[in-house]
Order: C-alpha cells, then structure tokens, then sequence
C-alpha cells in the first residue's frame, strides 16, 4: 500500500475473485482467476494487462454486469464492508451506479444516439431519487457538465452533436450524477488523442482531489499508468502477475511479464532504444497451459514454471508477484 | 431550418412520385386492348350510332393525346386537336376535382365508389393491423428478452408458421371453425335484412361480422412483426448502451421501454408503413373469402369484368397511400432517430 492511502478508509475489498464463461459443450473458460486487490478512498489502482486477459470482465463482476455466460465462482467483493455478491438483483440494481459507476471504453456507444445528453443524465439522478424537483434536477445536470467543461446549454444536444472527447467528458459527468464512492474507468481514452487523452486525465485527477472519488482506471497504456495510478495491478491470462504500488512496479518490477510489458513501452529518456516486443500470444483462457500462464512466453522460464502454477508471493508489505523465480532469490 | 429542409425534401419527392404515378397510370390502361364499345361490337343488335354514343359517353371518341401522325410535335398532322380535348387533359382536370371517371360496369363515378369500399376496408385493415403491430411487438420484445429459452422459441416457431400460412387456407380454416363452433357470421358485413333497433345494435352486427376476418388478418402479419421486432431488439439489446443501462441500476422494463424499445421501432416504422400503403388495397384474398365488401374485393370483380376506371382508380388510391404511408415513415424516422434531422 502506498504510504498516503494506507490510512484512508477501506472502501473496496476483492478476494480470491474467479469467474468463469460457460457454454454448452465446450470446457468453462477461466476468465478471471483467484484475483485479490482493495481500494481506499482517494486511490487510483491502474488495471494493466493485454487484450483478452480478463480485465473487463472483472470490473464487470465487480458490479455483477457479466454477460449471461459469465459465471462467478468464488469470492468475494465487499463494498464497505457489504459483500455485494451475495445481494438480490434488486439490492445490486440500487448500489449501481449509485456507489459505483462506470465509464466505458467508447463513449460514442456507451450513449444512447437517440437521446439527449441530460436526458441520459437524469434519468440515473431519477432512479436513484437524487434530486426533489424539477429545477433542482435541472440544476444538478448544468452543474454536472459544467464541472467537466461543457457548457450547460448543450445538454439538449443528442451524442452525434458532441466531438468524442466531450462525449468521453459527457460520459464523466454521468458517472459522477450519484456523487458515487467509486468509479470504474474501463479504457476511458482509448480512442481519444493524446490531447484529449490528456485533457481526460487531468479531469479524473481533479476529480480525485475534488470529490475524494476512488478510481479503478483499466488500460494497457502504461504511460497513462505512471502519470496518475497509485498502486498498479497487472493482469495475465486471468490472474494476477504483480500488484505493488505505481513506483515498485516501474522501478523494481519482478514477474518477467512486468518487466518485459515495460520494455515494450518507448522510453523518451532513451530514443534511440529499439522497442522490444512479448513473442507469442496471450493464452487461450478455455485452454490454459499446464503450469505457469506465462512460461511459454517467458525468457527465463524454466523447467518448474511449465507443469507448477505459482502462488502469489508477498515480497513486501505492498508488492506481491507470482513467480518461482521470486521464490528462489 | 435543417428540419425544414428535410420536410420539404421528402414532400417534395412524394409530390414527384405521385405526378410519375398518375403519368403511367393512365397510359397503362391506354395500352391494354379492349373498351365497352368493341365488347358490344360481338352483339349485332348494337347499331353504329349505339356503339359511338357508348364511347362518347366514356370518352373514348377523344384521341388519346394526339393523333400520332408524327412524332415531331411541331408537325402534328392534319388531325391537328386543341390538346385540352385530349383523353389525358381531361382525365387530368377531372383528376384535379376529385372525379375518376365512370365504371364501365356499373355506370356509377369511380370516386363514389372507391370511397363506399375504402371505409371498409379501412375498418377491417385498422382492425387488424393494430391487433398485430400491438401483438407482434409485444411478443417480439418478450422473446429477444428471454432469446433463447423455451418462451422464445415458442414464439419463434408460432411466428413463423403464422407467416408461412396461406390466407386464403387459413381463412377458409377459421370460416369453418367461427361458423360451425362460435356461430359466427360467414359473410358480409351486415346481416341482410337486419333490423336494428338502433345504431348501437348495427355496429354490434357489424363487429360479429369483423371479427373472423379481423383475426386472419392477425394472424398473417403478427409472425412478420413479431420476428422483426425480435431481431432488432436482439441487436439492440447487445448495444453498449444496454449496458451503460444496466450499470445505472434501471430496472429491466426500464430498459426495454426507454432504451430499447425507440431504438428498435425505426425498423418497425417502415415495415409497418410499407404494410399500410399496400393494406389499403385490402387485403384482396380475405376480402374475397369472407366476402367484405372492400376495395380489395372490388378490385378482385373489376379485373374479372375488365372494368378499366375502376381499376385505374383503384390503382391510383394504392399508389398514393402508399406513397404517402412511405412519407409519414420518413416523418417519423426524422421523430424517432435525431441523427435523420442532421445529415
């Protein structure tokens, strides 16, 4: 845990979280495999790993958003103490959105092109019984889009009437309606340029000071990384690779998938480095390798890592890795 | 102003369409062979100056157009006409106050007698149109909801074999089933003879009557609407912003109604208005069968007699509605989807 946040609040706590695909007469897909991390209040926990490595579908299991082949099971979410998987649909249906909101990747589709942005709006401060009235209501949505720099008077305009990044922003603006303990940011910038990008991340970070907001921030661009996380989660093949604080992991990384992920980011102190790629691909999670998830990439691999999963190893108080290598040293 | 502009643009194609309508409507009744006069040729009592009065009265001494001599239009020919004594000028100005010409069979203005028939088929077709978008949407939605479960496949399979049945056989089948079983009227629309105390008991006669064709009609466009609608609300459902719907806590049937449902009706509105158009013409094979008396029906007897106005007015009406069923669709669109106004 970094030194600032270990004395804020608990807000989220994930344990040994596993989740599943099924299909009829095909083997379960492990998606997300014994996945553990908390959240405290203020905290930027940067999500990290490549496609298809289950990063999605696990803040989808946070708020028990799955797609109907998704199955959790095991573990626990507990959200201030509350364990959220063992609530009715009606129960979850009232701490979404509400405590935890969502931003989603694209927020061209994550709107609906049929409706005004303060309709969308709204409609989420309605359903949580936010507001009395009408103009309080009204008040609450300029004061919202206001707050991430869109004039109030736009909040008629339909999605297609606002450039992507203000969509990105408009999206912002809804997550923060219910004034919510948490927001899941699932590639927010994505599809945005570098100034955008840069103009969102600046936004989420005044945020953060602003409103004490707790950010679960998913991505694969680790520069997004280093720039605003706290503490950092890498992913592999459903499981966890490395969890440490923003600064062990750039600068003391200890799973090779850590280490080589960084090498594959241009550093600007160095140009004239070649970029180094991963060999291989991610595996396929309805057919995972023996051992460890990495090994067949791994450069340092050997022969354990091929028929032993590793455990997760605690190396510090606040950096954990799964790695025979780490036992050995 | 930019919603302006694409009002009047889709106005202003209708009026063109309409214009084109007319032009081949009338020259395509011009081509087919055959008039009155030379059907009452075979009959020998018919004297020469019986024959030219019966195609004075039609209009068919006027030469079509012209005289076609030439085609150059600055060298007309000795028959040289004042053009508004030609067949089509007059059909165009009696066009403009709303008369059709006179039926050859029954010697009565076309205009009054499509007007009698539409009112019914405009009350069978209402009928039944309303009884299957409400049913078929209905049942659309629940199904895409609950895809793939027994509820969906049951109405899948239903649907579809609603679609594929034949009309005329599944009227026949539900004539049968109404007469013998329910005590249905078979024909009709009014019990002949009936004497009705007053309005209240005819309209009752006539809702028997409405109902065996009323429900064939339902049954034949429930399945189409049931399985459109099921299949756009399955794409919709998979759209992103389900799930953004779905994270902000709304209930399910908050979901379908304010997110799903708008989304999937701009499909909808353009079958439905492409079914209205054509509907209008009645639906010929159960009018037929249960003997309505509607458009669709008379134009079923004005092919048979080869009553010529009869079907051109007949023609034209379905022409126009359904162009103008395709105009309110467009209208709607532009209602329904805010990105139709911009572009």
């Amino acid at each position: 845990m970094p030194a600032a946040f270990a004395d804020a609040p608990l807000l989220l706590d994930v344990r040994h979280l596993s989740v599943d695909y099924v299909s009829r007469g095909q083997p379960a897909a492990h998606a997300v495999d014994d996945v553990s991390f908390v959240l405290r209040e203020g905290e930027i926990l940067g999500l990290v790993g490549e496609s298809g490595c289950g990063k999605t579908t696990l803040m989808l299991s946070l708020m028990r958003l799955l797609p109907s082949a998704g199955r959790i099971v095991a573990g626990r979410v507990d959200l201030l103490g509350r364990d959220l998987l063992s609530l009715s649909e009606k129960e979850i249906a009232d701490v979404r959105w509400k405590e935890m909101a969502m931003i989603f990747q694209g927020a061209m589709n994550a709107l609906n092109p049929v409706r005004t942005i303060g309709d969308q709006i709204s409609e989420v401060i309605v359903r949580h019984n936010i507001a009395g009235n009408k103009a309080v209501l009204d008040g609450r949505i300029s004061e919202l889009l206001e707050l991430v720099g869109i004039p109030a008077n736009r909040k008629d305009q339909y999605p297609h009437q606002y450039s992507g990044g203000m969509r990105q922003r408009a999206m912002i603006a809804m997550a923060l309606a219910c004034a919510p303990l948490i927001v899941i940011a699932d590639e927010p910038t994505t599809a945005l340029d570098v100034m955008i990008q840069a103009q969102i991340l600046e936004l989420l970070l005044t945020l953060r000071q602003k409103l004490g907001l707790a950010v679960i921030l998913v991505t694969h661009d680790l520069g997004v990384v280093a720039e605003i996380c706290d503490s950092v989660l890498v992913m592999y093949g459903g499981v966890t690779a490395e969890y440490a604080s923003v600064n062990t992991i750039y600068n003391n990384p200890q799973h090779p998938y850590t280490q080589q992920l960084l090498d594959a980011f241009p550093d600007l102190s160095n140009p004239s480095d070649r970029l180094t790629s991963i060999p291989g691909y991610p595996p396929r999670l309805d057919a995972l390798p023996p051992g460890c998830r990495f090994a067949p990439r791994c450069s340092v691999a050997f022969e354990r890592c091929h028929h032993e999963q590793p455990p997760l190893y605690q190396l510090s108080q606040f950096h954990l890795a799964s790695c025979h290598r780490v036992e050995s040293e | 102003m930019r919603g302006h502009r694409y009002l009047l643009n889709k106005i202003g194609w209708a009026f063109f369409t309409i214009v084109f309508v007319i032009l081949l409507n009338f020259f395509l009744f011009r081509v087919l062979p055959g008039d009155p006069a030379r059907a009452g040729l075979r009959d020998p009592r018919l004297t020469v100056e019986a024959i030219e009065a019966i195609r004075a009265r039609f209009g068919l001494d006027k030469p079509v157009i012209n005289c076609f001599e030439t085609l150059n239009p600055l060298r007309l020919g000795s028959c040289r006409v004042n053009p508004l004594q030609t067949q089509f000028f007059i059909y165009v100005g009696n066009l403009l106050r709303g008369e059709l010409g006179i039926s050859y069979h029954t010697n009565r203005p076309v205009a009054h007698m499509l007007v009698e028939r539409l009112w019914n088929t405009v009350l069978l077709v209402g009928a039944g149109q309303v009884l299957s978008i409400f049913i078929g949407i209905t049942l659309g939605i629940i199904a895409a909801w609950k895809a793939r479960t027994t509820i969906d496949y049951t109405a899948l399979v239903g649907s579809l074999m609603a679609w594929s049945l034949p009309t005329f056989w599944l009227g026949i089948i539900l004539l049968f089933i109404g007469s013998r079983q329910l005590g249905l009227p078979i024909a009709g629309k009014v019990t002949p003879g009936g004497n009705f105390a007053n309005m209240w008991e005819e309209w009752l006669d006539i809702g028997r009557h409405l109902i065996l064709p009323t429900l064939t009609f339902t049954i034949v466009f429930v399945g189409e609407y049931m399985l459109i609608m099921r299949s756009t609300v399955l794409d919709v459902l998979s759209e992103d912003y389900i799930l953004t719907a779905k994270a902000k806590g709304l209930s399910t049937f908050q979901i379908l109604k304010d997110h799903a449902l708008r989304n999937s009706m701009l499909p909808m509105v353009t079958i439905i208005a492409l079914n209205l158009g054509f509907t209008v013409a009645g639906a010929i094979q159960i009018e037929t069968v249960f003997s309505w008396p509607g458009l669709g029906q008379s134009i079923f007897e004005a092919v048979g007699r080869r009553d010529y106005p009869m079907l051109q007015g007949a023609f034209l009406l379905i022409a126009v509605s359904v162009i103008l069923a395709n105009l309110i669709a467009d209208l709607l669109y532009s209602y329904l989807d805010p990105r139709v106004r911009a572009s």
